[in-house]
């Protein structure tokens, strides 16, 4: 009886694992979720693919030019100050990229979702929530 | 035996999960495992898309052959393509997406294996791979194109694109390299040389074509014997293609209360009202659904033939769920396999709509595997070599399928995949699974200095800094050279690094938690785990030698 339970216990350990809904995100290396406002005002939180915007543009220019802090959710970037042109509107204006009136380009995540970056190595160690 | 009964609850468990997780769609792993030969067609592999070579290799013999020759490797091939994590019942939903991609795509034109946008394949997968404007496109077009911002056309809309085509190549070429309305010249990249641009253009006419051709009934391109074969009816391709411009962007994924395409529950209460009162709604509209989808110059029989196409996808979808569900996967294939164990679903939609035997079944094998895919994957998984490795099917994976990007949401299905993007770049076995350094060297990607300026250049300082680590890791190298590439100065000295040599105390711990080093490696540069990036001077033998004395 005793072996049994023992041979078992493993596979239903398992079991119970598989059983759980594990949170099976696998986006992009890097991909920053902004979710400072966004949940409580009722819209998905935002996703910013840097990959994307690597490509694109060296890391200056938003990091150096623009302001923005090496840290995710530490800008307390909202709306108003993307229309008045700070942070994200700096290009997305529609005149160097596609404009504000695109919400859920940017707003595309699954709701309630922490800020994050995405498969960094202080989201592994400290969890989801940390922003540091 | 007693492994097998060990085992068992595994495979209960797994079932039991398949909802719940997340597996390599077949889209997923052909640009993980497949496409590295399929896609260009190296070691004489089938190139995708390729439908007179895929045609000639499936008289051979069969699917059942093809996907043999995937599973136990033939020729070049190696076996499940060199990627042993692969479960069978992912190879084989792999193979019939392959099949789909490039017969169907050449006889119907392009009728999706799903109707989903945003799981269709990158345009990569189309049977472009390698256009030599596909790079470009990804890069300067795709960011407006692949959205449909600023009133750009979107390229998987035909009817946008008709008047355009019909105003001739040399007017698209004119435009996207001067620019017209809120079109930038050459796509704000003034870098690229006109004959770039042109290939670009090329490229995204070779993207609409096939759909394109079916609209304006043009004639298709050249794919008599795939056609004959495939013997799908016209019918079948229009209705695809009208969905695809009309319908898809409500009816994909399932906007404004609008019935998902595939969602068999959705769907049986009004296939169960007859294909007239479908026509009826969808001819004259319903509730948020506009007429005609909100495209007054479609034909009626266009718009039915878009209806037939829409529930022969759902139905198909649901004779498939029935039949995959308790099926083991050894059982899902063989009905895949067989045409002659379709006639079920088949016949039971053309009694309703005669128009599309051949879009059924197809749908039906891309979805029975799948469930069954879905079991397998989530065990190997968690009996992966190692369970910390992203496996290779879910790497790169589409935004509606990230597990961050909510599906449901319409901006997410007008995202850029990345895969689109990284084609065109060398890639590195972690991160991004791009070598972003070695793209900026070859000048595969152009980032701009300069948020407006294309013309500005970063400020290079060629430096390198070795730092003498403790025990028997080999000495760091920083260099200045790749790290001003990207960024300035003050983005680092210093607030993060004191500008003085031995001035800043670094250790792994400091890094893993996002200082130092960690401030951007581990987040968006090459992550830690890759120590031999900068673990890369050997300590000098004598100096080790002398430190292992007292």
């Amino acid at each position: 009886m005793m072996r049994q339970a023992r041979r078992w216990g493993p596979a239903w350990i398992c079991t119970l694992a598989l059983a759980l809904p594990a949170p099976s995100a696998n986006a992009e290396y890097g991909n920053v979720v902004i979710n400072n406002f966004s949940d409580a005002a009722g819209m998905r939180p935002v996703v910013f693919p840097h990959w994307f915007h690597r490509i694109r543009y060296r890391c200056k220019v938003c990091h150096g030019d623009l302001g923005f802090q090496f840290k995710a959710g530490g800008n307390q970037i909202n709306m108003l100050k993307i229309i008045d042109g700070q942070f994200c509107g700096a290009c997305h204006n529609g005149e160097i990229a596609w404009g504000v009136e695109n919400c859920n380009l940017c707003h595309s995540a699954k709701p309630g979702t922490p800020t994050q970056v995405h498969e960094s190595t202080v989201q592994t160690l400290t969890g989801a929530a940390a922003t540091k | 035996m007693k492994r097998a009964i060990r085992l068992l609850p595994l495979a209960v468990a797994s079932l039991l999960v398949v909802a719940a997780s997340r597996a390599a769609e077949p889209p997923a792993v052909y640009a993980s495992t497949c496409a590295a030969c399929h896609a260009t067609g190296v070691a004489n592999a089938p190139k995708l898309g390729d439908a007179a070579e895929w045609q000639r290799r499936l008289q051979r013999g069969g699917q059942a052959a093809l996907i043999e020759a995937a599973l136990k490797g033939r020729g070049a091939m190696p076996p499940k393509g060199g990627n042993a994590a692969l479960s069978d019942a992912e190879v084989r939903a792999t193979v019939l997406f392959m099949l789909g991609q490039s017969v169907r795509a050449a006889g119907a034109a392009g009728a999706p294996a799903k109707p989903d946008p945003a799981r269709a394949p990158a345009p990569t997968a189309r049977g472009a791979a390698n256009h030599p404007g596909q790079a470009t496109y990804a890069l300067a077009c795709a960011p407006c194109h692949r959205t449909g911002v600023l009133g750009s056309p979107r390229l998987d809309d035909a009817a946008a694109w008709a008047p355009r085509l019909a105003a001739g190549a040399a007017a698209l070429y004119a435009n996207a390299i001067n620019g017209k309305g809120t079109m930038p010249p050459k796509g704000a990249n003034p870098n690229l040389s006109d004959d770039d641009v042109r290939a670009a253009v090329d490229y995204m006419l070779a993207q609409l074509q096939p759909r394109a051709s079916v609209a304006a009934s043009a004639p298709k391109p050249a794919a008599a014997p795939a056609a004959a074969k495939a013997a799908t009816p016209a019918d079948a391709g229009k209705g695809a293609g009208v969905y695809r411009a009309s319908c898809s962007a409500c009816h994909a994924a399932g906007v404004a209360g609008a019935p998902k395409v595939g969602d068999a529950a959705a769907w049986a209460a009004r296939i169960q009202a007859g294909a007239n009162a479908l026509y009826a709604s969808a001819l004259k509209g319903k509730g948020a659904m506009p007429a005609k989808g909100g495209n007054a110059a479609l034909a009626d029989a266009d718009v039915r033939a878009a209806v037939d196409f829409m529930i022969a996808q759902s139905r198909g979808a649901a004779a498939a769920a029935t039949e995959g569900k308790p099926a083991a996967p050894p059982v899902a294939p063989t009905t895949a396999q067989a045409p002659a164990a379709q006639p079920a679903p088949a016949a039971a939609v053309s009694a309703a709509a005669p128009a599309v035997p051949a879009a059924a079944p197809s749908a039906a094998a891309a979805a029975a595997p799948g469930a069954a895919a879905d079991a397998a994957a989530a065990q190997s998984e968690v009996l992966a070599f190692n369970r910390l490795l992203r496996p290779p099917g879910k790497r790169n994976l589409p935004p509606a399928q990230d597990g961050i990007h909510d599906p449901t949401n319409d901006g997410t299905l007008r995202l850029q995949p990345p895969l689109e993007a990284f084609a065109a770049l060398p890639r590195s076995a972690s991160g991004n699974q791009v070598d972003w350094v070695k793209a900026l060297r070859e000048k595969r990607v152009a980032p701009r200095a300069d948020r407006v300026d294309p013309k500005a250049e970063m400020t290079v300082m060629d430096l390198n800094i070795v730092r003498e680590v403790k025990g028997s890791m080999p000495d760091v190298v920083f260099p200045h050279k790749q790290h001003t590439e990207w960024l300035d100065c003050a983005n680092c000295h210093p607030a993060i690094f004191v500008p003085q040599k031995g001035a800043n105390q670094i250790s792994m711990a400091a890094i893993l938690l996002g200082q130092k080093c960690g401030v951007c490696h581990g987040k968006v540069a090459f992550p830690v785990s890759e120590c031999r990036m900068c673990h890369q001077r050997k300590k000098a033998d004598a100096q080790t030698a002398a430190a292992g004395k007292p």
